[in-house]
């Protein structure tokens, strides 16, 4: 298969706080709909950061029984949804008997997540390990009887990004003929909460939570925790024409850098960063000023939004100061491993809309942070590709560009 | 072909992946606390002792796995840095999270640790060898979960078209004689496996005789294949043959061989 073949996205599913379908989540995004609030499902109150962008209830999709899906954990209720909405929305179900098709999902630290569950409500399971763990995706991959291989990968808040491109590979190289990928994230638990919080990267707005996430603005102190997550279908044009299925966007290049630097600290040498949004220009056959939007990954942390602005500054030059940049963590909290699966909802939103997503709070641009800001409000704009950058502990960049259909 | 000069894999052909390194080891876990600060004086970027101290057992292993591994084959441990690496630890941090469960449970939030988020995660182990090793490519973590081992093989071969990329390490470790029961309950492994491959970019034309990683992406017969076990891939490393193919993940699989031309 040509390396050029374009590959399409021709199925979303997606929830987050934001909403459980894609139409609904693109009009809170470009309404500028904060889905931050208190933790109100735990006891939060002892915690340092007590606010969160947390989910609530996960919709059934249909064909599934009602006592099937309560037993379900809310991550395999989260992956169920999103990949059935993903596959209805791709019309592709009816072919999944004849088709070899990917799944590729981000992932985080699934082990404590099922511990905590399991530890919280009574048990023992982490004193136990012959009692195996099953990956969260496995439910939604056997009920919707998707036949092929899977890859539950990791690098952090970096791994949407990395899904996206690993099933790229993919169906260019003939391995599947379609792939899912993308990455859900239940987040706000008790645990992961508190361990964030010292870890002294939550914001302790407590007393205002819809104004705590606040990417680069001047007073920003930290992000708030989200979850939710998006899965996507993807195949080749030739693939989606053949089907008749109309493509939502196309991924035209990305590029995947480590900083080697430090396990939570960014560096402050950026050149990795700027490599990384190279290598995904360099494979997209494109110029900076080729680039209409940038969907930052903006976390409002005080160091990591500086070492973003500076990184696109230093590469993009001149251009950057007529390249529109948002972070929409503002408005859906940080997802983690899913982040960059949900900020591919928010380029395609862009792409469809020629409506770009704005920075909630951002009040005060930080001057380090001194970019083409889109604050508070959603602004028109043509364009024809975007960028989605993510960057993740451990020092991973990944960053993905995104074409119009 | 691709901008970076790979050749495309053709639909469903198999393809050769040259190994330039690899080696697997066992260490009693009692054995670690003096290990560290041997394996960390070899790293080309030692870490700090706060870092060092808080480092899970399973990715100080497997960065002994990969000095190891580049010692015999005389890889330079400094010149990793267009590398990629794919890691599929086993649920690390179980000690530390039973601590702080029970931390949590009796003093509350303001007690968790931190380093849970930075030491134990899937991503983890990936994120600290990138740093140890100055690799500057894609670094991430696969699998994770008991039975998954096989995602660091097919994850590692499919990072080289993600960045600037010249070979892949896939680390897989996990822990052995694991043998906490209802009424045992606080044992931990006694022992930890790491297995560490190193692979060059997969060629079209693999020379007759070379050791390669054979990977068929479609069903193979079932009497032809078993699981990647840490037993299996000793098996491996002692004989530099084996007639099996791995289960990676559904309709693909592996095999380690030297590599003969079709005739």
């Amino acid at each position: 298969m040509d390396s050029k073949e374009p590959i399409c996205i021709t199925g979303i599913g997606v929830g987050c706080p934001l909403g459980f379908d894609f139409e609904t989540v693109s009009a809170a995004l470009l309404s500028g709909k904060s889905g931050v609030s208190h933790v109100r499902h735990f006891d939060a109150s002892n915690h340092p950061s007590q606010i969160a962008a947390s989910i609530g209830p996960i919709p059934s999709p249909n064909g599934i029984s009602g006592e099937v899906f309560t037993k379900l954990t809310a991550k395999e209720k989260l992956y169920l949804h999103c990949a059935s909405q993903a596959v209805e929305d791709a019309g592709i179900s009816r072919e999944f008997h004849r088709l070899k098709t990917g799944f590729i999902t981000g992932a985080g630290p699934e082990w404590l997540l099922s511990w905590e569950d399991d530890f919280l409500t009574g048990g023992n399971n982490i004193l136990l390990p012959g009692r195996e763990l099953r990956p969260h995706e496995q439910f939604a991959k056997e009920h919707l009887e998707i036949k092929g291989p899977s890859l539950q990968i990791s690098s952090a808040c970096a791994s949407g990004n990395h899904t996206l491109l690993l099933a790229t590979e993919w169906l260019r190289n003939g391995i599947v003929d379609c792939c899912i990928a993308g990455a859900c994230a239940i987040n706000v638990t008790p645990l992961t909460l508190a361990s964030f919080g010292n870890l002294r990267a939550l914001s302790r707005r407590n007393q205002d939570p819809q104004k705590a996430s606040r990417p680069f603005d001047k007073n920003r102190d930290g992000f708030v925790l989200g979850e939710g997550g998006a899965l996507f279908v993807l195949e080749t044009l030739d693939s989606a024409m053949r089907r008749g299925a109309k493509p939502h966007t196309f991924i035209v290049g990305g590029g995947c850098t480590s900083d080697a630097y430090h396990p939570v600290t960014p560096n402050p040498d950026t050149s990795k960063i700027e490599e990384a949004i190279h290598l995904a220009l360099e494979q997209s056959n494109l110029k900076p000023a080729d680039i209409g939007y940038i969907n930052a990954h903006g976390t409002s942390t005080p160091l990591g939004d500086a070492c973003e602005a500076r990184a696109i500054k230093n590469l993009l030059g001149e251009s950057s100061k007529k390249i529109p940049v948002s972070s929409t963590k503002g408005m859906t909290g940080h997802l983690l491993a899913a982040s960059s699966a949900i900020e591919t909802v928010s380029c395609i939103v862009a792409l469809k809309s020629q409506m770009i997503p704005p920075t909630i709070n951002l009040d005060e641009p930080d001057p380090e942070c001194d970019l083409f800001h889109v604050p508070n409000q959603s602004i028109r704009h043509e364009m024809n590709h975007v960028l989605s950058n993510s960057f993740g502990f451990g020092g991973s960049n990944s960053c993905v560009v995104f074409a119009k259909a | 072909m691709h901008s970076n000069g790979i050749p495309r894999l053709l639909a469903f052909q198999d393809f050769h992946f040259p190994i330039l390194a690899k080696s697997c080891i066992k260490i009693p876990v009692k054995e670690i606390p003096t290990l560290k600060p041997v394996v960390n004086s070899k790293l080309p970027h030692p870490f700090s002792p706060t870092i060092l101290k808080n480092m899970d057992d399973q990715t100080l292993i497997a960065m002994n796995c990969i000095l190891k591994a580049s010692e015999q084959e005389g890889l330079e441990i400094s010149k990793f840095k267009q590398w990629g690496l794919a890691t599929c630890p086993r649920h690390p941090g179980r000690r530390r999270l039973l601590t702080t469960f029970k931390k949590f449970e009796r003093e509350g939030a303001w007690i968790v640790s931190p380093h849970s988020v930075t030491y134990d995660a899937l991503h983890s182990p990936a994120g600290l060898i990138s740093q140890a090793f100055q690799i500057n490519g894609p670094c991430i973590g696969a699998g994770g979960l008991a039975g998954l081992e096989g995602q660091a093989i097919l994850a590692a071969t499919s990072l080289f078209h993600l960045g600037k990329v010249d070979a892949v390490w896939a680390v897989i470790t996990l822990p052995e004689q694991e043998t906490a029961s209802s009424e045992q309950p606080e044992s931990f492994p006694e022992q930890l496996f790491a297995f560490a491959i190193a692979l060059g970019k997969p060629e079209s034309e693999v020379k007759d005789g070379v050791e390669a990683i054979h990977i068929k992406h479609s069903r193979v017969e079932e009497n032809q294949t078993t699981k990647l076990t840490s037993q299996m891939i000793q098996k491996i490393c002692d004989s530099n043959e084996c007639p099996w193919w791995f289960h990676l993940s559904d309709g693909c699989h592996a095999k380690f061989s030297r590599f003969k031309k079709e005739k």
